[in-house]
């Protein structure tokens, strides 16, 4: 499905990135749940500091690569087998490196989601990985699924990284709020104020594949605890 | 008598190793088999201490020069044999010192053949302003083996102005036999992000610790164990690793006394749960 450039494109991105967009995301609170739960995070600037964490030593440096990976294995190959063992091989380095089971979980529900959302669409590559995943030969994580997702419908890698960090960045505040620690224009500044950051993140390049990292022990040990909870809003 | 050896086509006395161990077993006592060691490692020699089982081998590695250096680079392997039980460990903390601009690399290759025991279980890494380390431990999983890595750092300023070190690079990689990767971690943080108390990163905690419990045995009760690990500020918890290559435990804290104290409750608990 190519989608014209210019105010089409816009459109497309609006669309795939909003939140009404059924791909799954306000179920998810990315370890905001668990550190409030244990008295880690309370108030707004701690939620910014959290979100700072969230996209500049976890998105950039894992999720972002993986995305852009993909991306250009769907450009450089086409809807062909040859995509689907690159995005294959992408996927299980991402399940070898996500640390947290309930964190792997969610990233592969999500994926799945948005696989079976645009195949539904008619991609025909959403379709030829959903049935990959389904006949369980990868996992279908969220920034392999995206990468090649939004390759398919020619958005250019930037497009696809101000969707993906956006994304990450409203799910938070969206679960902030659902959980009362901010308020409406509490979660506009905050996403306000994330703009130069994810800005800063975006002036890099993603790191190469050899040099995929994260820098979150704290949400690494909240990711951990939550799976335990018994009583909880969010997935993870 | 049944003998166990790592095979000498796998021990190479090259000068890419600062130090190179094989350990084997023979009538359930563990040994070292072979041994390669120079500058600046000093290996202790072979100490039989454990209560629980008389015949693992508990090995001790030392720094002669001190701790971690700016360019310099430590480079070690340990093999041990199928049915081979080894504890290797440091007597003390090592001090990366302060650096200006270089870093020290410090990688570890474990090979765990079928049914081999191993715990590698180095003390905390006292990071000095301005340091910058690079870790790489790779983790060679064979069936039924058992290995026991843990990682601790913390940061410190020996002139109490509360400068940060450069950056702690830390990356585990565990694969199979059939050289499939099931787990892998790459950690880097900031010294200034780790000082900086960012939610998400170090929170309100100075002290990081992590223990890998590395097994494709199922481990009954595991979860549950790491998980009642609680304490006045610690910060703890534990998950199953991908490729079900084990479990992870990690804890945080404000020092490393409480750190070192959920570590060694991790161990019992993985070593309870594996009915050693």
């Amino acid at each position: 499905m190519h989608i014209e450039s210019g105010i089409d494109q816009q459109l497309a991105m609006l669309q795939f990135s909003d939140s009404f967009f059924p791909g799954g995301a306000t179920s998810f609170s990315w370890g905001l749940e668990s550190l409030r739960l244990d008295s880690q995070v309370s108030d707004v600037e701690q939620v910014f500091g959290l979100l700072q964490a969230q996209v500049t030593h976890r998105w950039a440096g894992l999720d972002r690569p993986l995305m852009h990976l993909a991306h250009q294995a769907c450009t450089d190959r086409g809807d062909s087998p040859a995509l689907t063992e690159a995005l294959v091989d992408l996927d299980r380095l991402c399940e070898a490196m996500s640390l947290t089971r309930g964190w792997r979980e969610a990233s592969r529900r999500l994926g799945f989601t948005q696989l079976r959302m645009h195949a539904d669409l008619g991609v025909a590559c959403a379709q030829r990985y959903l049935d990959t995943v389904r006949g369980a030969h990868a996992p279908g994580h969220l920034p392999v699924v995206q990468g090649a997702l939004w390759a398919a419908y020619h958005l250019p890698t930037a497009s696809c990284d101000a969707m993906a960090v956006g994304g990450l960045c409203t799910s938070i505040i969206g679960a902030a709020l659902r959980m009362g620690m901010i308020g409406h224009v509490d979660g506009q500044r905050l996403l306000t104020r994330m703009r130069p950051v994810i800005a800063g993140v975006l002036s890099q390049p993603p790191p190469a594949r050899g040099d995929m990292s994260s820098g979150t022990p704290a949400l690494d040990i909240a990711a951990m605890r939550h799976e335990a909870r018994s009583a909880r809003l969010f997935a993870n | 008598m049944q003998w166990s050896t790592p095979s000498c086509a796998g021990f190479c006395l090259t000068e890419r190793h600062s130090f190179a161990l094989d350990f084997g077993s023979a009538d359930g006592r563990s040994f070292v088999a072979r041994q390669y060691v120079r500058y600046p490692v000093h290996v202790g020699r072979a100490l039989y201490t454990d209560p629980l089982d008389r015949g693992r081998c508990t090995v001790f590695l030392q720094s002669v020069s001190g701790g971690l250096f700016e360019h310099d680079t430590v480079t070690g392997r340990i093999a041990v044999a199928p049915g081979a039980r080894a504890h290797v460990a440091t007597p003390a903390s090592t001090i990366v010192h302060t650096m200006r601009g270089g870093c020290a690399t410090q990688t570890v290759d474990i090979d765990a053949a079928d049914g081999a025991q191993l715990e590698y279980l180095p003390a905390p890494q006292i990071l000095f302003p301005g340091s910058h380390l690079n870790t790489c431990i790779s983790v060679t999983l064979g069936e039924e083996a058992v290995v026991l890595v843990s990682e601790t750092f913390l940061a410190h300023d020996p002139t109490a102005c509360a400068a940060s070190f450069a950056l702690m690079d830390s990356a585990i990689d565990i694969t199979g036999l059939d050289g499939r990767l099931l787990a892998r971690e790459r950690m880097r943080i900031r010294g200034a992000d780790w000082l900086g108390a960012q939610p998400g990163v170090s929170g309100a905690f100075s002290v990081q610790g992590s223990l890998w419990i590395l097994t494709q045995t199922a481990c009954a009760g595991l979860p549950e164990a790491l998980r009642a690990i609680s304490a006045e500020g610690l910060y703890a918890g534990a998950s199953a690793l991908p490729g079900e290559a084990g479990w992870v435990f990690r804890a945080l804290a404000a020092d490393a006394i409480e750190v070192g104290k959920a570590m060694a409750a991790a161990r019992v608990a993985a070593l309870g749960a594996l009915q050693r």
